[in-house]
């Protein structure tokens, strides 16, 4: 019986301490706590606690905004530091359409690496930064969007080479098949390809 | 109680005085009596009140008040059933606590699971939990049923006991398949829709036979665990109403059953000359009868077959509490502390969000089922029906056809012993490495001879062909041993090596198209 | 029924006064703390971290045309904005009765549900409400403001156009 005591005792101390482990990253080591740390220490009255952008009818639930908590709705943004910089005026309030609609991403995530989207089993990781304007084609497809240029340039290229005849992007194109029933050109609808 | 009170003190005498003094006196002794009424046999500092304790708690009182030194031993059991029990009670909370957020529609379920993952607090440390501690009740249940075997636990008067077990085997199996598809991700919409086509492999047989126009039992199977002819929301509100009511409450009551049984047979197993072997109990064990035994007992129950104190005295054995209550609060904490750790270093997988029109390959069932899976892909019947209805009624023959005496209680007891079980070991991974090689190397009947009709294949594939050769083995164990133990050692033995392997194969060397591949690094890239 | 041969004593002998048991109520005293622990742990699970609903702090950029007098409700919002000479003001439309959304008219607020009328300004008219709606905090200038439900402050405070 000693040693179920002596048992009972290391493994109820081991799940202590385990716990206390858990207790710390929950409450402590989270990423997203940090960063709003650095917000409050500058000045900015803000409670620590998770946000997010929520659309319904786009079915959208954003938490980009947790950590860009400069971008959240309502607030106003620190000029300074990069992460806490207000959103670029773009014509569209981020607040009613979400950051995962132009920029992809992972929205509902609440840590940078799965937020960003580049990781194993999220289709659809974040757009580099020079490639933003792309996000635009999600929505205006047919619609030219003023004043960008390089969009224009991108959508003229795929119409010049008329890649959609062979590869099918986002349900549309891939009409012609080599040999007649034989293997179209992948899908770019995975490569981030849009408009 | 009179009116005076304690002499010398002025008291109101009177009516209302002595009422008012009694209450006082009683609101004052509250909480003894609280303590006295709750513990009515008192604390457990006697023989007397541990045997209350136990006797008298409606939780406790499924322990036999005294439980042999035998059983006691950590190699009798490893502790395993209790790791079983804890496993589930602890999938048991944390699946409570995740049904606080997990919504169970199709596209909606993986975004609950997401922010699960992601917002809700603890959220992923207690999902986490959860899928590792379902995985370590399977393999504790499996290797529960291992050690019965093993031990020959299952001899009679424990027969139906181990029924009631395979009972529990299915249902654990069933909870973490309905539980498999309800993140609603890759893994789980293909892991499913393979399940649900294993169970409409009867028509492997009613086609050949042409009969599926009237007699569907396949068809039916399917639509009854989809409620649709796909994977869909129907499919999912079923698993979930199965994974969250119908299991728990089946698990719980067969739970009951079992531990129920145990006491009526007598405890655990334990060899026939068990007291002898213990020699004399520790010095400081209160004996338990004597020469003039002073107290009566409650007449609790008649019950047919052993108890412990029937055949040799009661003095080896010991009081539950504590000693029993020790043993499975060490296993219970130790199986937390194994899920917490595995908790805290591993994620529970979650892939991309389940899309009906892109299948994975290799789309492969949960690791239980992966060597299922395998002679499945041999023949859709034979692996999903036939050696799985095999299997069980083989288990479930073993009780009655294993008469004999030598050996229980005994790990490998029996005739042939542990060599035994060596031998059986290296022909049952040999058999099956050499089938599956075969297999994987030269094809099967169907590539040689494209028009063979399909009941040939049913009736002769790898899954048969390894059957048979166990059989034959075993049979072979029988004559050589004059003993049908000896035969079920070896059986039992192959079966387990079998499962194994075949599990180890569908696991690592089955790439896409379920082709043969010695590593996934090897697996195509497109 | 005989005496086991060997046992030290018997049971007309006194049951032995127990020493204490260190090791044994250590075990059970950390048993006990870290099953606590968990239990608290989890009771945190239950309390939402992130509602579901859009955010209660949002940005409304005023038509140009609004009267004074006349609400603007921003669609899909409870509340309404009103500018009159001294600035722009936001009042919150949830009744203080019961909470139903109250309907902004020429002369005040209107609740459908069990008839509370409310002034221009909020305050309370015609019961059973018992409190005034509360104005709630309204940033900004030039036509953008950001309104933050949350923060109520007191009726009156206005900010610049």
């Amino acid at each position: 019986m000693r040693a179920n005591k002596l048992l009972l005792l290391c493994s109820s101390l081991g799940v202590l301490a385990l716990l206390v482990v858990a207790m710390a990253q929950e409450n402590f080591l989270k990423e997203w706590r940090r960063i709003q740390m650095t917000a409050q220490a500058r000045g900015e009255e803000l409670d620590s606690r998770l946000r997010q952008i929520v659309v319904p009818a786009l079915h959208v639930s954003d938490r980009c905004v947790t950590c860009h908590v400069g971008m959240a709705p309502g607030e106003q943004g620190l000029v300074g530091v990069p992460i806490l910089a207000p959103h670029p005026n773009v014509g569209h309030d981020p607040a009613a359409f979400g950051c995962t609609i132009c920029h992809g991403g992972q929205g509902r995530a609440t840590d940078q690496a799965d937020a960003h989207g580049a990781v194993p089993f999220w289709p659809s990781p974040m757009l580099p930064r020079e490639f933003t304007s792309a996000g635009c084609g999600s929505c205006h497809t047919h619609l030219r969007v003023p004043d960008l240029a390089q969009l224009r340039q991108g959508q003229a290229l795929i119409e010049q080479y008329d890649c959609l005849a062979c590869h099918r992007l986002n349900q549309r194109g891939g009409t012609l098949r080599p040999g007649g029933g034989g293997m179209e050109g992948p899908d770019l609808s995975r490569v981030e390809a849009t408009g | 109680m009179n009116g005076t009170g304690a002499p010398g003190t002025h008291r109101p005498i009177g009516p209302r005085g002595e009422a008012l003094r009694r209450f006082l006196d009683n609101l004052r002794q509250v909480p003894r009596r609280f303590r006295e009424s709750a513990l009515r046999g008192g604390l457990p500092h006697t023989d007397r009140s541990r045997s209350s304790f136990v006797f008298g708690n409606v939780f406790l009182h499924l322990h036999a008040v005294r439980t042999h030194r035998w059983s006691l031993r950590w190699s009798t059991t490893w502790g395993l059933g209790v790791t079983a029990m804890a496993a589930f009670l602890i999938t048991l909370v944390t699946g409570v606590l995740l049904m606080f957020y997990y919504k169970p529609y199709p596209d909606v379920a993986y975004q609950s699971i997401k922010d699960i993952h992601f917002v809700v607090p603890t959220g992923r440390f207690i999902r986490n939990i959860h899928r590792w501690a379902a995985n370590l009740m399977v393999v504790a249940v499996l290797v529960h049923m291992a050690r019965t075997f093993y031990t020959a636990a299952y001899r009679a008067p424990r027969e139906y006991n181990w029924l009631i077990g395979m009972g529990l085997l299915v249902t654990t199996l069933g909870l973490s398949f309905t539980g498999y598809l309800l993140p609603w991700d890759q893994l789980a919409y293909w892991a499913i829709t393979i399940g649900a086509n294993i169970a409409s492999s009867p028509r492997e047989v009613t086609d050949a036979l042409g009969i599926t126009g009237y007699f569907d039992p396949g068809g039916l199977q399917r639509l009854l665990l989809l409620g649709s002819d796909v994977v869909g929301e129907e499919a999912l509100i079923r698993f979930y109403l199965l994974h969250v009511m119908i299991l728990p409450l089946v698990l719980t009551a067969l739970a009951a059953v079992h531990f129920w049984r145990i006491r009526k047979d007598g405890g655990l197993v334990r060899p026939a000359d068990a007291d002898r072997r213990l020699g004399p109990p520790p010095g400081d064990v209160y004996p338990v009868f004597t020469e003039a035994p002073a107290k009566t007992y409650h007449l609790a129950a008649i019950v047919r077959g052993r108890t412990p104190a029937v055949g040799d005295g009661p003095e080896q054995t010991l009081p539950s509490m504590p000693h029993l209550f020790y043993a499975e609060a060490a296993v219970f904490m130790l199986t937390i502390f194994v899920c917490v750790g595995l908790a805290l270093l591993a994620d529970a997988p979650l892939k991309e969000l389940a899309n009906p029109t892109v299948p994975e390959n290799p789309a492969k069932a949960p690791w239980y089922f992966l060597g299922l899976q395998e002679l499945v892909s041999f023949s859709a019947f034979m692996g999903g029906v036939g050696i799985p209805t095999i299997v069980m009624v083989g288990l479930g023959l073993i009780p009655y056809l294993d008469r004999e005496e030598a050996g229980t209680g005994e790990w490998f007891g029996g005739p042939g012993g542990g060599r035994l079980v060596l031998q059986a070991v290296v022909v049952g991974l040999g058999a099956a490495v050499a089938v599956e090689a075969f297999a994987i190397q030269f094809g099967w009947l169907r590539e040689w001879f494209p028009s063979i009709p399909q009941p040939v294949i049913t009736a002769i594939n790898p899954g048969t062909v390894l059957t048979a050769i166990y059989a034959a083995y075993s049979l072979w164990l029988v004559k050589r041993y004059n003993s049908t133990r000896a035969g079920a050692l070896g059986l039992f033995t192959c079966f387990l090596c079998g499962f194994v392997l075949l599990t180890a194969i569908g696991t690592h060397f089955r790439g896409p198209n379920w082709a043969f591949y010695w590593s996934p690094a090897d697996w195509p890239v497109h | 029924m005989t005496v086991t041969p060997g046992a030290a004593r018997s049971r007309l002998d006194p049951e032995p006064v127990a020493r204490r048991d260190f090791l044994g109520l250590a075990s059970l005293g950390a048993a006990i703390t870290a099953l606590l622990f968990a239990t608290i742990g989890m009771l945190r699970l239950p309390k939402a971290a992130v509602l579901s609903s859009p955010s209660r702090k949002f940005r409304v950029t005023l038509p140009d045309t609004l009267a004074e007098g006349t609400a603007y409700v921003p669609p899909g919002r409870s509340v309404a904005l009103f500018r009159d000479g001294k600035g722009i003001y936001a009042i919150s439309t949830t009744c203080t009765h019961l909470g139903c959304i109250v309907r902004p008219g020429a002369e005040g607020f209107e609740c459908p549900c069990h008839g509370s009328r409310f002034a221009l300004d909020g305050s309370v008219v015609k019961g059973p409400a018992p409190r005034a709606l509360p104005w709630v905090k309204v940033t900004g200038s030039d036509g953008t403001y950001t309104v933050d439900e949350e923060v109520v402050v007191p009726p009156g405070l206005k900010v610049t156009a």
